[in-house]
This record gives C-alpha cells, sequence and structure tokens, in this order.
C-alpha cells in the first residue's frame, strides 16, 4: 500500500507540473505573495492615515492638535464644512473626520467639543483610526489638565496655607467672641444693674427752688441784715468815732480814729462786698434759679432720657442678650468653622499627590506591545501564512480530486484492488507536501525581511503547527471535491468555504465582536487556530506547551474529517459510478460511422487505404504496373486527406506514413 | 470436449432510472473465447458490459464466475466478490481511461502499481506490453501526443497490466478508421491467443464475423441470437442477396414489381450508392426473374451479382 500511494504521489506531482500553469501557481504564488508583502510593508510600523478637519475658526488649541496629528504621520486634509467632511469619509477619501468646536479654547461658560467621525465598516482600522484620534486627543487633554491642575495645586497650596492662617484667626476670633460674649455679659451685668427709673420727685427740684429762693432771700436778707448791720456798725462806728472825737483823746483819736476809719472802710468794704455778694447771690440765685430752671428742664429731660436710657436699657440688654445669643452662635458657627477648616485642613494634609503630572495622570498608561516587533509585516506574516496555507491546501486538494474524477482513468482506479481512500490518502499526501514546500518556499522568502528573532528556531515549531492545521485543509478540500460533481462546482464551494472560515476567523472581525457562546463555537473554527498558533509562535514566542488545547483541538478535527472521509468515501464512489455509468449509456455513438455516413472523402479515403493495403500486401510481388497504380492512389489518397480537419488526419496520419515508408522502399 | 464455462449469467435484469434495460439475460462465457456484444444503439451491450463488470448491480438475477478450488470449479456471484474478480478482470471502454498528461510507461507503471504489482514483475510485464503493442519506440511519448490508435492500444496494454483471465472491452475500435480498425482486432486476437476470454462490443459486425467465435445479438432489451457467425446467419433465415447497378436507376418502380412477384421471395431491400440490394430467400432462383423483369424494363443493367449478406448489412435489415 505505501508504494501505491508513492505512486499516486508521483503521478499527481507529475500531472501538476506538467501543467505549466499549476506549477508556475504552486511554485510562485507563495514566493509573489510574500516578496510583494515584505517588500511593501519593510520597516513599515505606521498606517498612513488620512484625516479630514474642519472647524468655523482654527483656535491655538485645535491647531495645536492638528500639528498632533501631522507629527504622528497623519496627513491631514481641510474642508469647508462639516458635512463635505463626513462626505469624504462615507467615500474613503479620508478615514476620518475632525470637527472642532469654533475658537476652541478652555474656559468656565464655554462648552468647546472635538467631535470624530469614523467609519467603523473598516473595522480594524476603524480601531487603529480611533486610537490615533483618542491619544492625540488624550495627549493634549493631558497637557491642558496639567496645567489646569497646576493652577488648582496652586490655589490649594494657597488655600492651605490661608487655612494655617485662618485658624490662627479662627482661634483669636474665638477668643475676641469669648471676649465678646463676656463683654456682653459684664455689659449686661452692667446694664441690667442700671435702673435708670428715679423717682425725681425725690430730688424735690421744687424743694430745692424754693430753697433757693428762700437762701436767696435769706441770703439777701442776711446780706441786707449784715449791710444794715454794717450800716448799723457803721453808723456805730460813727458814732463811736463821734464819741471819741468828742473825747478829744487824740492818742485815742490817732489810735481808734483809724482803727475807726479802717473799721469803717472795712464796713464800706463790707457793705460792698455784701451787696456785691448779695449782688452775686442774687445774680448766683437767679442762675441758681435758672440753673435749678435748668435742672428742671434737665431733671425733666434727664427724665426723658432715663425714660429712654430705660427703654434703651431694655433694648440694650434685649440686643445684649442677642449680642450674646450671636455671640454664642457666632462660636458655634466659629467652631463650625474651625471644624470644617480642620477637615479642609486635614482633607488637604491628606492629599499626598501635589504633581499635576500625577493628577493629570494618576497611573501611567501606556500600550506595550507583548512583542518587541511592531513591524508591519511582522504582524501580518501570520495572516498571510494562514491564509496561504488555507487557500494552497483546499485549492489544490480539491482540484486534485476533481482532477482525478474528471480524468477518464478514475473509473480504472475504481476497478482495481486499491480501495479509493488510498488514492484520496496520495491526494492527501501530494498536497501536504506542495503546502510544506510552500511554507519552506515562504519562511525562505520572509526570513530576511522580517526582524524576528530567533526565526529559524521558531521555524520548526511553525512547521510542526503546519503539519497539525494544513491536513485539516487538505481534508475539507477533499471532501469539497468528492462532493462535487463538477470542476467548477468545486472551485465555487472551495471559495464558499474559504469565505466562511475567513470571516469567522476574527481576520476580518474580531471574535469578541460576537455574542459569547457563539465565541466559543468560533474559537473551534480550524483558520482561527491556524492564525493562533502562527502569531505565537512568530508574534509571541510562545511555546507549544502554552497551546496544548487549540493543537488538541485541531487534532480532533484531523481526526473527525479524516473518518468522515473514510465513512464517506463508498458513498462518494458509488455517486461518482452512478453519474459514469450513466454518462457512458447516454454517450453519443457511432461516431466513426457517422463520419463514415455522412463523409464521403473518409470513405473514399478508407476505400483508398484498403486498396493500397492489398496491393502493398507483403504476400503479392508487385508488377510495374502496380506499383504505378499504387502511386497513383497514394497520390489521390493524399489529395483527400489534405482536405480532412485535424483530428481526422490524425486517424489516417500513421497509416499514409507507413503506406508511403513502403512505396519509398519499392 | 464441453469448453470450460468462465461467466454464467443467469436470469439477469439490469434498470436504470427505473427504466428496464435489459431483462432475463441468460448467458455463457466460455474459457478464451471472443465473445461479441452486437446490437442497435440502445441495445443495451455497453449496460451488459458495464454490468458484467460489476459498476451496475441489477435489479434480478446474477452473475457467476467460476473459482476453482481444490474440490473443483465453483461458480461464485461476483457481486459477493467484487474486488476478486476485478483483481482478475482487465477493461477498456470507449473513451481511453488512462492519464493525458503522463507517458506510456508511466502510465502501465501506475496501473500496475495500483494491482500491487511486485516491482520486477511489473517492469517485466510491460517490456511484454510495449513489445505486443508495438509501443516501445514511444513508451516516453506524452499520451495526449499519441494517435488515435497508438491510444487504444496503450488503453488495451494497461487493461492487461495486471494479467487478467477475462477482458471486457465496450466498443473498442470506436473513433478508428478502418485500418486502425483492423490493427486493433489483429492485436485484441492475440491477446485471445494468449488464452485471454474476451467480451466486447462493437458496432462493426462484419469485423466481428471474422473476428468473434461467438456472436450475441442483442435486441428488444433481450438476448435475440447468441452463436458463432454462421448460426447467426441461418438464425436471421437469410443467406442470399442480390446487388443490381442499372441505369437510369429508377428503382422504386423495379421494387413495386419485385415486391409483388412471389418467385423472387423479396424479404427486403437496400438502396446505396446506386446499388439495389436484394435480400432474397434463394438467390439463383430470385436471379433468374429479376433478369426476366430487368429485360422487359427500361432499366439497363450495368453491374449485377450474387453475394452472401455480411452480417452488418442483414444486422441493418433487422425489424
Amino acid at each position: 500500500m505505501i508504494r501505491t500511494i508513492f505512486e499516486v504521489i508521483k503521478k499527481d506531482l507529475k500531472l501538476l507540473m506538467r501543467s505549466k500553469f499549476s506549477s508556475l501557481v504552486i511554485l510562485l504564488t507563495p514566493l509573489l505573495i510574500i516578496l510583494i508583502t515584505g517588500v511593501a510593508l519593510e520597516n513599515q510600523t505606521n498606517f498612513y492615515i488620512t484625516v479630514g478637519t474642519y472647524s468655523q475658526s482654527y483656535s491655538h488649541l485645535s491647531k495645536s492638535y492638528i500639528s498632533n496629528l501631522e507629527s504622528n504621520s497623519v496627513i491631514v486634509e481641510y474642508f469647508d464644512s462639516e458635512q463635505e467632511c463626513i462626505d469624504a469619509v462615507k467615500i474613503g477619501k479620508v478615514h476620518a473626520c475632525v470637527v472642532f468646536s469654533p475658537d476652541l479654547r478652555i474656559e468656565e461658560k464655554y462648552n468647546g467639543f472635538i467631535r470624530f467621525y469614523v467609519d467603523y465598516s473598516h473595522l480594524n482600522l476603524a480601531w487603529i483610526i480611533k486610537d490615533l484620534l483618542f491619544t492625540s486627543a488624550e495627549q493634549e487633554s493631558k497637557e491642558i489638565s496639567q496645567n489646569l491642575i497646576d493652577d488648582l495645586i496652586s490655589v490649594v497650596e494657597l488655600t492651605n496655607e490661608n487655612v494655617d492662617k485662618e485658624k490662627a484667626e479662627l482661634t483669636n476670633l474665638a477668643t475676641s467672641n469669648d471676649k465678646l460674649s463676656s463683654i456682653f455679659s459684664t455689659l449686661y451685668s452692667y446694664i441690667s444693674v442700671l435702673h435708670p427709673e428715679y423717682d425725681l420727685s425725690k430730688l424735690k427740684i421744687s424743694d430745692l427752688s424754693d430753697a433757693a429762693s428762700s437762701l436767696k432771700l435769706k441770703s439777701t436778707g442776711v446780706i441786707s441784715l449784715a449791710s444794715n448791720k454794717l450800716s448799723e456798725l457803721s453808723s456805730s462806728l460813727d458814732s463811736l468815732k463821734s464819741t471819741i472825737s468828742a473825747m478829744n483823746n487824740s492818742e485815742v483819736e490817732a489810735t481808734l480814729l483809724p482803727k475807726i476809719d479802717q473799721m469803717k472802710a472795712d464796713i464800706v468794704s463790707y457793705q460792698q462786698l455784701l451787696t456785691s455778694n448779695k449782688n452775686s447771690i442774687e445774680s448766683e440765685a437767679g442762675a441758681l434759679e435758672s440753673y435749678i430752671s435748668n435742672l428742671k428742664s434737665a431733671i425733666d429731660e434727664l427724665s426723658q432720657i432715663l425714660n429712654q436710657v430705660k427703654i434703651s436699657q431694655e433694648k440694650s440688654i434685649e440686643y445684649v442678650n442677642d449680642g450674646k445669643q450671636e455671640a454664642v452662635n457666632l462660636l458655634n458657627y466659629i467652631f463650625s468653622l474651625q471644624k470644617s477648616i480642620n477637615e479642609i485642613e486635614k482633607k488637604i494634609d491628606e492629599i499626598n499627590i501635589l504633581s499635576s503630572g500625577k493628577i493629570a495622570e494618576p497611573f501611567k498608561t501606556e500600550i506595550k506591545s507583548v512583542t518587541p516587533e511592531k513591524q508591519s509585516i511582522t504582524l501580518l506574516f501570520p495572516i498571510i501564512l494562514s491564509l496561504m496555507i488555507l487557500f494552497v491546501s483546499l485549492v489544490v486538494s480539491s482540484t486534485l480530486v476533481q482532477m482525478e474524477k474528471q480524468s477518464e482513468a478514475h473509473i480504472r482506479n475504481i476497478t482495481t484492488p486499491t480501495k479509493t481512500i488510498v488514492i484520496s490518502l496520495g491526494i492527501f499526501l501530494t498536497t501536504l507536501f506542495i503546502v510544506l514546500f510552500q511554507f519552506i518556499i515562504s519562511m525562505i522568502s520572509i526570513a530576511p525581511l522580517v526582524n524576528i528573532p530567533n526565526f529559524f528556531l521558531r521555524f520548526s515549531s511553525a512547521l510542526l503547527l503546519t503539519l497539525i492545521s494544513s491536513p485539516v485543509f487538505i481534508l475539507i478540500g477533499i471532501l469539497i471535491g468528492s462532493l462535487s460533481k463538477s470542476e467548477q462546482g468545486s472551485l465555487i464551494l472551495t471559495i464558499l468555504v474559504a469565505l466562511l472560515l475567513i470571516i469567522f476567523s476574527g481576520m476580518i472581525y474580531p471574535l469578541e465582536g460576537f455574542p459569547r457562546g457563539f465565541q466559543m463555537v468560533l474559537k473551534l473554527n480550524p483558520l482561527y487556530l491556524s492564525n493562533y498558533f502562527y502569531n505565537q509562535v512568530f508574534v509571541k514566542d510562545a511555546a507549544l506547551s502554552q497551546m496544548l488545547l487549540q493543537i488538541l483541538t485541531q487534532i480532533c478535527w484531523l481526526i473527525g474529517l479524516f473518518i468522515s472521509l473514510i465513512l464517506l468515501q463508498d458513498l462518494f464512489d458509488e455517486k461518482f459510478l452512478s453519474r459514469h455509468t450513466t454518462k457512458a449509456l447516454h454517450r453519443p455513438k457511432k461516431k466513426a460511422s457517422n463520419k463514415r455516413a455522412n463523409s464521403q472523402e473518409y470513405a473514399k479515403l478508407t476505400k483508398l487505404l484498403l486498396e493500397l493495403n492489398h496491393i502493398l500486401s507483403p504476400k503479392n510481388k508487385l508488377t510495374k504496373d502496380q506499383v504505378d497504380e499504387a502511386k497513383r492512389l497514394y497520390l489521390e489518397a493524399l489529395a483527400i486527406y489534405q482536405k480532412l480537419d485535424k483530428r481526422t488526419k490524425e486517424e489516417f496520419f500513421d497509416e499514409l506514413n507507413l503506406i508511403h515508408k513502403k512505396l519509398s522502399a519499392l | 470436449m464441453d469448453p470450460e464455462v468462465f461467466l454464467k449469467v443467469e436470469d439477469l435484469n439490469v434498470a436504470l432510472n427505473d427504466n428496464l434495460i435489459l431483462k432475463d439475460i441468460d448467458l455463457k462465457v466460455y474459457k478464451s473465447e471472443i465473445l461479441s456484444f452486437v446490437g442497435v444503439s440502445g441495445s443495451g451491450k455497453t449496460t451488459l458490459l458495464m454490468t458484467l463488470l460489476g459498476l451496475i448491480k441489477p435489479v434480478g438475477g446474477d452473475i457467476f464466475f467460476a473459482h476453482k478450488t481444490k474440490k473443483g470449479t465453483v461458480f461464485k456471484s461476483i457481486f459477493d466478490h467484487l474486488d476478486y474478480f476485478r483483481s482478475h478482470v482487465g477493461f477498456s471502454t470507449q473513451e481511453s481511461s488512462f492519464y493525458r498528461k503522463l507517458s506510456i510507461q508511466e502510465n502501465l507503471e501506475f496501473f500496475g502499481s495500483m494491482y500491487s504489482l511486485p516491482y520486477d514483475v511489473l517492469k517485466q510485464r510491460i517490456a511484454i506490453l510495449l513489445d505486443l503493442f508495438e509501443l516501445k519506440n514511444h513508451r516516453d511519448k506524452i499520451a495526449e501526443e499519441l494517435s488515435g490508435g497508438m491510444k487504444k492500444r496503450l488503453d488495451l496494454a494497461i487493461s492487461l497490466i495486471h494479467n487478467p483471465l477475462i477482458l471486457i472491452l465496450d466498443e473498442p475500435t470506436a473513433e478508428l478508421d478502418p485500418v486502425l480498425r483492423k490493427e486493433m482486432w489483429y492485436f485484441i486476437k492475440k491477446i485471445n491467443e494468449r488464452g485471454k476470454t474476451i467480451l466486447l462490443s462493437s458496432h462493426f459486425i462484419n469485423d466481428m464475423e471474422s473476428l468473434a467465435d461467438r456472436i450475441a445479438v442483442l435486441s428488444d432489451n433481450q438476448i435475440a441470437l447468441i452463436g458463432t457467425p454462421s448460426e447467426i446467419r441461418e438464425g436471421m433465415g437469410l443467406s442470399d442477396q442480390v446487388v443490381i447497378e442499372t441505369t437510369p436507376g429508377n428503382y422504386d418502380n423495379l421494387l413495386k414489381i419485385f415486391y409483388n412477384h412471389k418467385k423472387i421471395g423479396l424479404r427486403n431491400h437496400k438502396i446505396s450508392m446506386n446499388h439495389l440490394t436484394l435480400l432474397v430467400n434463394d438467390s439463383h432462383s430470385a436471379l433468374v426473374e429479376i433478369i426476366k423483369i430487368l429485360e422487359n424494363s427500361s432499366e439497363k443493367i450495368i453491374n449485377l451479382e450474387l453475394r452472401k449478406p455480411p452480417l452488418e448489412e442483414l444486422f441493418e435489415m433487422l425489424p
């Protein structure tokens, strides 16, 4: 059986290679794909993205954002309206549209915006565009945030400083408040002890007035009396004097008269004094009266004032009480304020981070690649390889099966003791050989273009994984080829199956976009697994042990498909035989006789050749006439031969050739 | 000595798509004979051969092959021992069954390996077959570049690669000109001389006369006649032909007279290439009457001959 399989492989390879087109495709396709992609994407790490932009008026901020974009290799195109920009995205002229609010700035009452329009139908590219735009926006925002935060922090610091100060002030305030409170209390005590009500009648002003009047009277009376007495005295003195004088004692006169004069002078002065005193007493009494009157008025006023004072006192007491209460409240407020300030202080103290950078970006977020390489060709290579393996496996295997089925030889193969499954196995191994060949070519071609460390060490893992994945696709291709009735049908089915596998492999649309349950099913997709393998090996340098589950899944596919093929092979053979026998039984018959009936030339030529064969039969010894006749017939036959179509000519060629040789020999 | 029976067909009924193609076929195939199946298109020749090959399962009856055991010859159903039977059968259909893109040598090697022939045996056999079919000088030629005759020879060679006991050939000379056809019969004869039993179908009944040991005539989904060529001719009950060529050649009027003339015993006629062929019971007695009629007519005799009808013509005259 091994020899038979080997012969089948040999036969298939020969059949493929002898078709120039097939051999070119098999040899060159992987090379071309890898070379073109490699050269195009060599050292390429960025995506060339074009972004449209619009704003009624660009501010410094919006221009800064645009510069940011341009620094990330984004080509920016300006549009005259938002709609124009959006339309440009729709038709694919630009990949995204950024619209800035007019005069974009940071202000409390200004509602600025940066609006992005992205075409999500680009799927993978959409995320990249979004990431790029948002990264730029984020960068810009971060810078602005940082500046704002710097301002805030300085305010906080200032607040902190002021809080300390104000705390002290509050304490003073509290102290002052205490004092105030005690002042109020004292005031209250002072005010409260005031009894501004006074019975003014006690003052007995009228008595005073009477007394004053009486005193005036009495004073003036006294004075008058005194004056009178003095006058009497003076008169007395005068009398004395006169007496003395009468005495006509000189010594006594010398001694007493002066004195009596003096006394008289004194009395006069005293009288004058008394008079003045009387006058002044009178005036003073008058003044006193007016004072008393004033006093009365003053007392009245005072009474009023006292009333007012009383009222004021009452009010003051009220106010003092209020004041006291307010002082208490104020104290409470002060305490509350103190508490708040303490809390604020505590909170401010609790703020560990005061660096604007830290606040704007508390955690340094950075997206790092799990692999060192971001070269596009390196990232794309697993996908290219998976697709190449898929298409080569599917197309070559299904084509070989169809070639076998459509070949006239297949009916003969079915009737030999060799089971058709052996032929299928041969096709399987032939395709596998071709796939491995292309795989090796791809590896050799891509090696200089990608910067994958230990490339050839990873090659062995990739080879093993190819030996697991490729057979799955080959078996699918064999099943497709076996199921299809024609080459076209096989090709269409191959393309459909490939499309289904690709759509649900995550290469176009992430599997994570599907419902969770469905995702689990999709992760069984052999193409998903194949791509996963190559990604793990080439991009992430993962060990095979890390992919055990996926490898097992792929092996399960392999076993399942192989069993299906074995089970279905008899059914395929039956169907083929049924189609073949129907075709054979309905085959147009009597082609040769139709020609014979309808083609006079064919019939004539046949007759001529028969005659010639008869004449030139080795048994006959030819005469000259017979030779001439033979030559004549030969020329006639040649003339008819020239009129025949190419295919009919082929039928007669050997025979004519033989006759020519025989004639030449004669 | 009774010829050894190699294949037995008993009560065979074959239907395809609910149409009964063959009914009540009873047949014995003897060892080393050439049995030819003839019949009009649609008579079931190909169906019978494909059923004999085991490619079509009958709806009734069976086919048995002789299997020699120590106890003697036992007949086994081919359908129960298909693989074994097929390993002893070679076949060639109207369309050649080989790989057009492989050379003669490669085709023979491939099909030899499909029969799991040991390499040295295969090599030997290839050499013999190339010699037998005169393909030695063309062994490395790609099959599609061969002429029609060589393709047919290659096909035959492939069908013999595993040295089968029986060869089934369906229209082996279709699309071949008479010269190549003759060549093909020559090779078939050579094969038969090596002891191979050959079953073949052909439209060329004339060729079968000289080639086949027996001819089976299929008509109306059954074997109408089976026997040696002479037995067939006798079975058809027609022995003689009178071929006339006259001028101006108004055969219609003559035919009216001939058919009404009882002594001529005209069974059927054919007009081709200005010849009028009359199938009569007795050519000699008919000839006398025919000449009399012709002499009395306005027709001038150009040619007049008696001959035994080739089977093909008899066959075409079958109702």
